[in-house]
C-alpha cells in the first residue's frame, strides 16, 4: 500500500511530499531526495523520529504511515 | 592523608567521581587512527585524563593549515608525520604516558590488541576499514566525524550496531568518487570546512565515551549515534539497529 510522506532537508528546512511503495527502500528515499536537491556531494542519512533508518530497510518494515515526516541530516566524515 | 596531601595525586579530582575507574583508564591499551584535529584533541583529553598506553597512527604529515585546529602541532613541525608530532608532545604534557606513533596507514596496521579503537579520521573508506577489524577483534570502537559547526560521535560496542549499519548509498557515492578521480587506487579528498571548536567537542565527547567503557559504565555511552549542531548548540542522539546486510555481522545473527 503506498504512503505519502514529508522529506525534509535539515540543511534549509524545504521539505518534498513523496510516494513510497511497500517494497521500496530507505536508500530510494535518499537517492531521490539528494537528486531532487541537488546533493552529489557528501553522505546523508535519514531519520525518523529518534530512529536512523537502515539504507537497506524496506519502507514496509520500517512502519511509515502517510504524513510521516523523515528528516534527511548530512553525516559528517571529516576530522583533520 | 596530611593536611593540604589532597591535591598532591594529579588524578585527585578525577577520582572524587566515584565510579570513573582511573586505574583502569591508566592501565588501558587504546588505539587512536588519525593524528588531525580529532587526533590531536583526543589525544590531548586522554593523556590529561590518565590514558598511560596509547598507540598513534597516521601516514599524514604536517602542513600549514593544520595549525587552526591542531592543538599538539607548532610551525616547526611542517613536514613532520603527525603521528609522531603528536606522541612527542602528547609526552611533554604527561611524560608517563606512553605514546606510540605509527607513520603508516591504517591498513597497514596488523595488530589488533587494542582495549579501545578511536576513529578519528577523515574519510568512510578509513573509518569502514577500522570499523571493521574493531568488531572482528571485538574492541569497542568510538568514531567522531565533523563537518564545520556540525559533528557526530558513534559508539559500537561488541556486537551492536556498527558503523556500517548506518551506511547507504550516499557513502558508496562518496566512496566511489574518491577513488575515480586519479585512478590507480589513488584516493583524493576534498578539503572538507574545518574549525577546532567542533573537533573539541567531538573528540572530549570520543574520549569521555572511552571513560565510561573502561569504567564499567557502558550502560551511560550513546546508544547509536549523538549528532552535534554546533549552530544551534544542540545535540540529538539516533537509535540504530544492527542491519541484517551488514557483513561485520553475519555471524551474530
Amino acid at each position: 500500500m503506498t504512503v505519502r510522506v514529508t522529506v525534509v532537508n535539515t540543511l534549509n528546512n524545504s521539505s518534498i511530499r513523496m510516494e513510497l511503495e511497500p517494497n521500496e527502500s530507505v536508500e530510494d528515499i535518499v537517492d531521490t531526495a539528494a537528486e531532487y536537491w541537488g546533493k552529489d556531494a557528501g553522505a546523508y542519512v535519514l531519520r525518523k523520529g529518534s530512529k536512523l533508518l537502515n539504507g537497506s530497510q524496506r519502507i514496509e518494515e520500517i512502519n511509515l504511515y502517510d504524513d510521516d515526516v523523515i528528516e534527511m541530516i548530512p553525516d559528517p566524515e571529516g576530522g583533520r | 592523608m596530611r593536611p593540604r596531601e589532597y591535591d598532591a595525586d594529579r588524578f585527585d579530582r578525577m577520582r572524587r567521581i566515584g565510579w570513573l575507574d582511573v586505574d583502569r583508564i591508566q592501565n588501558s591499551k587504546c588505539l587512536v587512527v588519525g593524528a588531525g584535529a580529532l587526533g590531536n584533541e583526543a589525544v590531548k583529553c586522554m593523556v590529561l585524563a590518565g590514558f598511560r598506553r596509547i598507540a598513534v597512527v597516521d601516514m599524514d604529515s604536517v602542513a600549514v593549515s593544520n595549525l587552526s585546529r591542531c592543538v599538539l602541532f607548532r610551525d616547526e613541525d611542517a613536514g613532520v608525520n603527525k603521528a609522531e608530532v603528536v606522541a612527542r608532545r602528547a609526552s611533554e604534557l604527561c611524560p608517563d604516558a606512553c605514546v606510540a606513533p605509527l607513520a603508516s596507514k591504517v591498513q597497514e596496521l596488523k595488530d589488533w590488541d587494542y582495549d579501545i579503537v578511536f576513529g578519528c579520521l577523515d574519510n568512510i573508506s578509513a573509518r569502514l576499514h577500522t570499523n571493521s577489524h574493531a568488531c572482528f577483534h571485538g574492541i569497542p570502537y568510538i568514531d567522531g566525524g565533523t563537518d564545520g559547526f556540525r559533528g557526530k560521535v558513534q559508539v559500537v560496542l561488541p556486537g551492536g550496531p556498527c558503523l556500517e549499519c548506518a551506511v547507504n548509498k550516499s557513502h558508496m557515492r562518496v566512496l566511489d568518487s574518491r577513488f575515480s578521480c586519479t585512478g590507480g587506487g589513488t584516493v583524493f579528498v576534498p578539503k572538507a570546512a574545518a574549525e577546532i571548536t567542533t573537533a573539541s567537542v567531538i573528540a572530549a565527547m570520543q574520549v569521555r565515551e572511552a571513560i565510561k567503557i573502561l569504567s564499567g559504565k557502558s550502560d551511560l555511552c550513546i546508544r547509536g549515534i549523538c549528532y552535534y549542531n554546533g549552530e544551534s548548540c544542540e545535540s540529538d542522539t539516533l537509535t540504530l539497529s544492527v542491519d541484517p546486510a551488514c557483513p561485520n555481522h553475519e555471524e551474530t545473527l
